[in-house]
């Protein structure tokens, strides 16, 4: 067995830039991918609008993608396909089979997993009617046209205006596939507005809000779907009704970040569904760091990349044993989200309470509601001890909040809020009275 | 498929109770052929229902169902490891939350004892939660059966259905019996489909479950009615839910409640409702009675996981106004009618069949002979989940498909697939590869695995991508391929 420091888990936009930057610190890289080529979803995202962050210009997913292969080509890395990995010990003892070569066993002195998320299913929110033919996950569906060549159907309705479901449905009236309305339980759009500007409005395709589907219908393929409106309880409301009669319905009703290796692996797994965190992207398995989207499902693989590359570069270091707070998990600050705030990574902050300076953490999280003219802030030991204006916050969109906190500032757990900038300044202007 | 033979007997259904009829004839030289309307085994009523094996209770002193149930659980020891079939006996529980519901488990219990069944009442609460940790804190006593078990209505169908047929039976599938003409001369039924073929047959054993008024009826038998009953389920992922047995409520006269309970495969679900409709093939959900089901499911234990629901589905039981299985020779002799076959229908189909012997050895005069080269196991496909990492290594040595795993959520290869795609019942859609061997059951619903499977049964069966279908008939997956490609199949070393 060779000898190998740095194991990336997928070799999906997470792995492929973690591979990379860990590389790049000197340490041996292998990516473990279980399809039979590197790139992972970027593959079947044939649109463009990838890399305005990371590349400054725009580029399809499978260019993306490429960019990436085409330097790990260049590299050393060594790429193993087909292969998919079966088991991860606390230990970082690797299993995995490949038609090749069996089941191989490798030793890791980090690992960065990058398994990214699957989609949400129909069952998974509990849709009522009959099961037929002709009901796929939005992304199942991008792969059928994009990828295998095929039409999963010709007339649709999508649920969910998740950004895949709305470049589904700009990709379904491309192929010539009629979509006749997108239905979202949201008062919102749950995906980009770009996307919705580009995707629904458009094509004239009509979003209907606040809607679901109550029902259907069709034995062996489907033959019509019934959507309604709900109330603030979420029930179906009477007379509201929508029938279409179509023979396809696309979900895109969420990505759950896939944790099972990271589970059994003894990693903890946080409420947003990815592993619990550190600053350095460490879960709470030593040596095993994740990022991407099996972390947190990202709006943007921009992101993804910085992200990934931070973990690549942390999982290579953790490898030479430079990682400075391998044994500083005891001092151990809480990150948790507060006010209209969905989660907060990272979830721990190592490093802080013994640093003498101040420490510079890089926080990302996601709001529950739109708002307009808001604060984020940053609370410990009762004061806030950051705080920054912001003019728009949606779900959809990830913040991210880099800042420099004293130690001394910190106590044991910090929490962020998201409070409207009027009642924001009142409990600033309030605390500076008490504090004068 | 117009077959000239004549077959002494003809079983019209596939579910579990023809199979098991059809298992059962198999040791004897009688030429037996099963005919069922769908593209595979299992479709009807033992496609979705709770998967129990009942110990008996709550069925009516001297009914069939009592009789048949509790002869039906002690055969699933002698049949189940022949055919490899996997059970659990996890034992059930009956939960009682107040007086009155106490009251008829003491009743209950009283009856069970005079059975002859193994069973406990238990009212001290410690012992209780000790049984059943998940219980919530208002259940006062429960009622404890431990021969109760669970195990997987079409697995069981399959092995049943697939024994019978490596002994010589057939089977023909997507034959929905149109019309059946008697020839009283040469005491003979001619059975033609929808689609114009047509079989000959001695015996006719009336096993179509939903639909066995409808085809007593061409034969002019008008005693009983089907009222189509709906159940729907939810089911939860694996590892969701630590439960150690079946739980059940305090059974009502009209149902036996909200059943909540793990599975072979370590899911566990919860379900059923109650619904009479209309249609045979309402086998559609509900926004109402889903909400049913887990109000009824949260009455009993504390920590439904709602973040892991996988999927909810419906089935239909075939029950009728008597309230109790229909097993005997019609009044037109030489067609029985295994009908009114609803809970607990599956726990009994074991006994059924060895009662529909039992009638046929009495009034069909066929000669009861042995066949000297039958087969009595039937063995298990070997999982990817059976194998040590050693064994699997050598698999993967002598073929590499073993080393190519397809669904990841069920841990799936493309070795195993491929076997079953070659079995006893030619496979030609997904969902068959899906009772088989699960790929698609899993948390991702096959989100990933779908197309892989598509490609292997393109490939395996010789047939173009857009006519493989999720379940039979015109349930196609895909249509034409964009861009004006060639519709082709899938080929030997294609990438899946």
């Amino acid at each position: 067995m060779e000898n190998i420091d740095v194991f990336i888990i997928g070799g999906g936009p997470a792995g492929l830039a973690a591979a990379l930057a860990a590389y790049e610190e000197g340490v041996s890289v292998s990516i473990l991918e279980r399809d039979h080529e590197l790139g992972g979803i970027l593959q079947q995202c044939i649109h463009n609008g990838f890399g305005l962050r990371y590349f400054k210009e725009e580029l399809t997913g499978p260019e993306y993608a490429q960019r990436f292969i085409n330097k790990i080509k260049e590299s050393k890395i060594k790429v193993l396909l087909n292969t998919m990995v079966m088991q991860i010990t606390s230990e970082r003892v690797i299993t995995t089979i490949n038609p090749n070569n069996g089941v191989v066993h490798y030793k890791a002195k980090s690992i960065v997993l990058g398994m990214g998320c699957r989609e949400r299913t129909r069952g998974a929110i509990n849709i009522p009617g009959t099961r037929p033919a002709g009901i796929f996950p939005a992304g199942q569906a991008q792969r059928f046209i994009n990828i295998e060549g095929y039409f999963p159907g010709k007339r649709v309705l999508i649920l969910g205006s998740g950004d895949i479901g709305m470049i589904m449905a700009r990709r379904c009236m491309m192929e010539g596939i009629k979509v006749v309305a997108v239905a979202e339980v949201l008062p919102y759009p749950s995906g980009l507005k770009r996307n919705q500007v580009q995707c629904l409005d458009d094509y004239g395709i009509p979003l209907y809000l606040r809607h679901t589907i109550i029902d259907i219908r069709g034995k062996e393929r489907v033959e019509g779907v019934t959507i309604a409106g709900i109330d603030e309880k979420w029930r179906p409301i009477p007379g509201t009704e929508k029938t279409w009669d179509v023979d396809t319905i696309l979900f895109s009703v969420g990505l759950i970040p896939e944790n099972e290796l990271s589970s059994k692996a003894g990693c903890k797994i946080a409420n947003n569904g990815g592993p619990e965190v550190d600053e350095f992207l460490q879960t709470t398995v030593p040596g095993i760091f994740a990022a991407g989207n099996v972390l947190q499902v990202h709006d943007l693989v921009d992101f993804v990349t910085f992200e990934s590359k931070r973990a690549g570069i942390n999982a290579a270091k953790y490898a030479k044993d430079e990682l400075p707070i391998k044994d500083l998990q005891k001092d151990v600050v809480y990150a948790k989200p507060g006010t209209d705030v969905g989660y907060v990574i990272p979830e721990r902050i190592c490093g802080i309470k013994n640093s003498k300076e101040p420490y510079e953490i890089e926080f990302s999280f996601r709001v529950k509601n739109p708002r307009q003219n808001i604060i984020a802030e940053i609370i410990s030991k009762g004061k806030i001890i950051y705080k920054r204006k912001q003019k728009f916050v949606l779900p959809s969109e990830m913040i991210h909040l880099k800042v420099k906190l004293k130690p001394d500032d910190v106590g044991e757990q910090i929490t962020i809020n998201i409070i409207e900038q009027d009642s924001a300044i009142n409990v600033i202007e309030k605390e500076m009275l008490e504090g004068s | 498929m117009n077959s000239s033979k004549l077959y002494d007997i003809a079983i019209i259904g596939a579910g579990c109770v023809g199979s098991a009829i059809a298992q059962r004839l198999s040791k004897y030289n009688i030429n037996t052929i099963i005919i069922e309307k769908e593209s595979d085994v299992s479709m009807g009523a033992t496609k979705a229902n709770s998967g129990i094996i009942h110990q008996g209770y709550f069925t009516t002193k001297g009914s069939l169902k009592e009789k048949l149930c509790l002869r039906g659980n002690e055969l699933i020891d002698e049949i189940g490891p022949k055919i490899g079939v996997e059970y659990e006996r996890i034992g059930a529980i009956f939960c009682a939350t107040d007086k009155i519901e106490h009251e008829t488990l003491e009743s209950e219990f009283t009856k069970s004892q005079n059975r002859g069944v193994e069973v406990e009442l238990i009212t001290e609460l410690d012992k209780i939660h000790e049984i059943e940790p998940q219980l919530n804190d208002n259940v006062i006593a429960i009622l404890h059966f431990p021969r109760a078990g669970i195990i997987i209505p079409f697995e069981l169908t399959i092995a049943l259905a697939e024994h019978a047929m490596i002994n010589g039976v057939e089977l023909f599938l997507e034959f929905e019996v149109g019309f059946i003409k008697r020839d009283t001369q040469n005491d003979v039924f001619e059975i033609h489909s929808t689609d114009g073929r047509k079989i000959k047959a001695k015996t006719i054993i009336n096993a179509a479950g939903i639909y066995s008024d409808k085809i007593a009826r061409m034969v002019g038998l008008e005693d009983f009615i089907i009222i189509p009953r709906r159940g729907e389920y939810i089911l939860f992922d694996k590892d969701s839910l630590p439960l150690k047995k079946i739980i059940f409520p305090t059974p009502t006269p009209a149902s036996k409640g909200i059943v909540i309970s793990k599975t072979v495969h370590g899911n566990f679900f919860i379900g059923p409702n109650a619904t009479e409709i209309d249609s045979k093939e309402g086998i559609n959900t509900t926004s109402i009675g889903l909400n049913e089901i887990i109000t009824g499911a949260r009455k009993i234990i504390k920590n439904l996981p709602f973040k892991k629901n996988i999927t909810n589905f419906a089935g239909i039981r075939a029950s009728t106004h008597q309230h109790d299985f229909i097993v005997e020779e019609s009044s037109i002799p030489q067609f029985v009618n295994v009908a009114g076959i609803d809970s607990p229908g599956l726990s009994s189909s074991l006994a059924i069949a060895e009662l529909v012997e039992q009638i046929l050895k009495k009034n069909c005069g066929y000669k009861f002979e042995k066949k000297k080269d039958y087969i009595p196991t039937r063995n298990k496909q070997i999982l990817l989940s059976d194998l040590s990492e050693k064994e699997l290594a050598d698999k993967i040595k002598e073929n590499p498909q073993w080393g190519q795993i397809i669904c990841r959520c069920e841990q799936v290869t493309e070795a195993e697939i491929v076997e079953t795609c070659n079995g006893p019942i030619p496979v030609t859609n997904t969902d068959m590869i899906k009772r088989r061997l699960r790929p698609g059951m899993g948390r991702c619903q096959g989100g990933f695995c779908l197309p892989k499977v598509m490609k292997i049964i393109s490939r395996e069966q010789d047939m173009i991508m857009e006519k493989v279908t999720k379940t039979g008939g015109d349930s196609f997956i895909v249509f034409e391929r964009t861009k004006h490609l060639n519709s082709e199949v899938i080929k030997k070393g294609e990438n899946l």
